[in-house]
């Protein structure tokens, strides 16, 4: 693939952008956004099934009205699913997971507008991020990214479990433990590289593995509904009235800005991961939370309502929104189910990825990443001005609350592959993780073990691989140097102005 | 030693542990590559946990997802007034969609919910369940197009 200069870059985005304020093309994000928003606060309904679902509504549009639209998708349904994963522990999608950390235990403390208004400057500016670093990442990544193989992402994937290390705070035992399970878990089903089964009790069900939103749908939401009950609180907040509840849209607001060295450091982690085809927002959320919690160190109460334990993931999900983009478009390598039906959509409608739309048509790449800024600028926008009527939620007596949370609970557990199977698995996992949560056995590290446990395995088999046939030299590939030394620096900092410390 | 519930849970976590390293050693040497490592790794610390247990037990309850304490409400200290009844209401949710269905049963669950838990008027409650049942009917039978699987009732209806 030939080049691009910086010049032809900007100037193809000033051009995309004038196509996408024009009237009445504008209409197509801001349609797409509201529907998008509506869709995606059920839980098991992302931006990717609704795509899949419009696809057929749009066979005789114009390719460019196709771009609107679907960034428009992808944008409007990030920052609703985080609401469900705030108020209710449910999260709305896959990469709203991470959010449910800390901003459910908020709400449970009064602060879900603050939560909420957080998520949703995040999110906005997280998006913003993304979208600048993609316009001056395009030149280098159109050159670099097919060199990115599988010893990149098993570095990439090593990040991430280190990164369990440090959300561990009250037992490393337990917290490894917990660890273990997940990776256990995740390796469940098929042997990715000799198809052999694996821990499936002989049922053909669990061949398929076992599957993520049943397992957080389990762990989180059904696990605090018990946990709600057996404590008899009235309230998710334990307040009745709304007056009552602390945290206000304006502090929010101001955390972002309090942390914004976790902002930028959680946007550029999401920027980065979205980037890498095959890994995903959930992935991107959860490294950045680990990060962030590792930074924190002891000034952290991550897993208890600390606020960075939002900014985090969500400035991740919508920074790496932008940068998935790229692999799909300048290689045909979808980075999420969103990108994959996005692929699909262009390619009904003739567009073909890779070097020509890249280079020839680059203006239309950037209708569709505007398209994706817009909407996720306006519905952040959205979110803040529904911040009040959403933290109303939080003093809904609960007896009211767990018949409706529970059928969104089923729900996200059936939606995800059409089997009741999954629901009887999310209640199982419910009731073992309220059994953890109530015997002090950490939660997080389990679920960042079955997020990343898949993506470490498949990797580290073929880079072995790959190893032993001589094709590939791990000590001389410059990012998997890169990443060592990331890794190694998420272990040493932290501990060095501990160290000093002692010694004064 | 006297075997306290947090031990229980222990105790539990080792018998699964146990099962996975059985399985574990007849897997091919590629399937085990990451799983050996690991399993051996949970096994190990669930025995030091053990010990730690036997030599200060564990105070119950309270733990937040990260291990540390709960963030307390204004009615927190009424924790645990029945867990297993608390248990038994959520798992009664898919007992029901079992027999009933998963529109039918999630809606039922509801009703007897708001009904006997919640103390709500009948009609509420009634109007309750149909909601929660009409909601699962929208999202999975209309907006997801998927088929809503019926319970042992309609299959007993179905084969009689």
């Amino acid at each position: 693939m030939p080049g691009l200069d910086p010049g032809s870059v900007v100037s193809a985005a000033l051009d995309g952008l004038a196509l996408v304020l024009a009237w009445p093309n504008i209409l197509y994000p801001i349609a797409g956004t509201l529907l998008a928003m509506c869709v995606a606060v059920l839980p098991g309904i992302s931006g990717a099934t609704l795509m899949a679902i419009v696809i057929p509504l749009t066979f005789h549009w114009d390719t460019l009205q196709i771009l609107l639209l679907f960034g428009a998708l992808v944008g409007g349904a990030t920052f609703m699913g985080s609401t469900t994963a705030i108020l209710f522990n449910i999260p709305g999608t896959g990469p709203n997971a991470a959010t449910l950390l800390d901003g459910y235990p908020m709400a449970r403390q009064g602060r879900a507008r603050t939560a909420l208004a957080c998520s949703a400057l995040s999110s906005a500016l997280g998006s913003t991020v993304g979208v600048f670093l993609l316009i001056l990442l395009i030149p280098a990544v159109v050159v670099l990214g097919p060199r990115m193989g599988p010893p990149e992402y098993l570095m990439l994937s090593l990040w991430g479990l280190v990164c369990i290390v440090t959300v561990i705070r009250a037992s490393v035992v337990k917290g490894l433990v917990m660890a273990g399970f997940g990776l256990l878990i995740s390796l469940v089903g098929l042997d990715p590289m000799t198809a052999e089964t694996r821990y499936t009790l002989g049922t053909i069900y669990l061949q398929d593995g076992v599957g993520l939103i049943p397992v957080f749908v389990g762990v989180f939401a059904i696990a605090e509904i018990i946990d709600l009950l057996a404590t008899g609180r009235r309230t998710v907040s334990g307040e009745t009235d709304v007056a009552a509840l602390g945290g206000t849209t304006a502090e929010g607001v101001r955390a972002v800005f309090r942390h914004f060295g976790v902002f930028l450091r959680s946007s550029l982690i999401g920027t980065g991961i979205g980037v890498v085809p095959g890994v995903g927002g959930t992935v991107a959320g959860f490294v950045a939370y680990g990060e962030a919690a590792r930074v924190a160190g002891k000034d952290g109460r991550f897993g208890e309502g600390d606020i960075r334990g939002v900014i985090a993931p969500e400035a991740a999900n919508d920074a790496k929104d932008g940068g998935s983009l790229l692999p799909a478009l300048a290689f045909g390598v979808p980075a999420s189910a969103g990108t994959a039906l996005l692929l699909v959509a262009l390619q009904i409608h003739g567009v073909t990825p890779g070097g020509d739309l890249m280079t020839n048509d680059l203006d239309l790449v950037f209708v569709l990443i505007w398209s994706l800024f817009i909407s996720n600028w306006l519905s952040s926008l959205l979110g803040l001005s529904l911040v009040g009527p959403l933290a109303r939620l939080s003093v809904v007596r609960v007896s009211r609350l767990v018949p409706p949370i529970l059928a969104l609970s089923v729900i996200g557990a059936f939606a995800y592959r059409g089997r009741v199977t999954d629901v009887w698995l999310a209640f199982g996992f419910g009731a073992a993780g309220y059994a953890a949560r109530r015997y002090g056995w950490p939660r997080i590290p389990f679920i960042i073990a079955i997020v990343l446990g898949p993506l470490f395995e498949v990797n580290l088999g073929l880079s072995l691989r790959l190893h032993e046939l001589g094709r590939i030299d791990l000590w001389t590939r410059p990012s998997i140097l890169l990443v060592g030394v990331l890794i190694a620096l998420s272990v040493a900092v932290p501990r060095l102005p501990r160290r000093r410390g002692e010694r004064s | 030693m006297s075997v306290g519930r947090g031990t229980g849970f222990t105790l539990a976590l080792l018998a699964v542990g146990v099962v996975f390293l059985a399985q574990t050693i007849g897997l091919s040497p590629t399937g085990r590559r990451v799983a050996l490592p690991a399993v051996a790794l949970v096994t190990l610390l669930l025995l030091v946990q053990l010990i730690r247990d036997a030599r200060a037990p564990v105070a119950e309850g309270g733990e937040t997802p990260g291990g540390g304490a709960a963030p307390t409400g204004p009615d927190d200290d009424a924790r645990s007034r029945s867990p297993w009844r608390s248990l038994a209401w959520v798992l009664a949710v898919p007992a029901m969609i079992a027999i009933a269905g998963l529109c039918e049963g999630v809606g039922l669950h509801a009703f007897a919910f708001l009904r006997v838990r919640g103390k709500e008027p009948l009609p509420v409650a009634a109007l309750g369940g149909l909601g929660v049942a009409a909601l699962v009917w929208w999202i999975v039978g209309t907006l997801l197009g998927a088929e809503l699987p019926g319970g042992l009732i309609l299959a007993t209806i179905a084969g009689g």
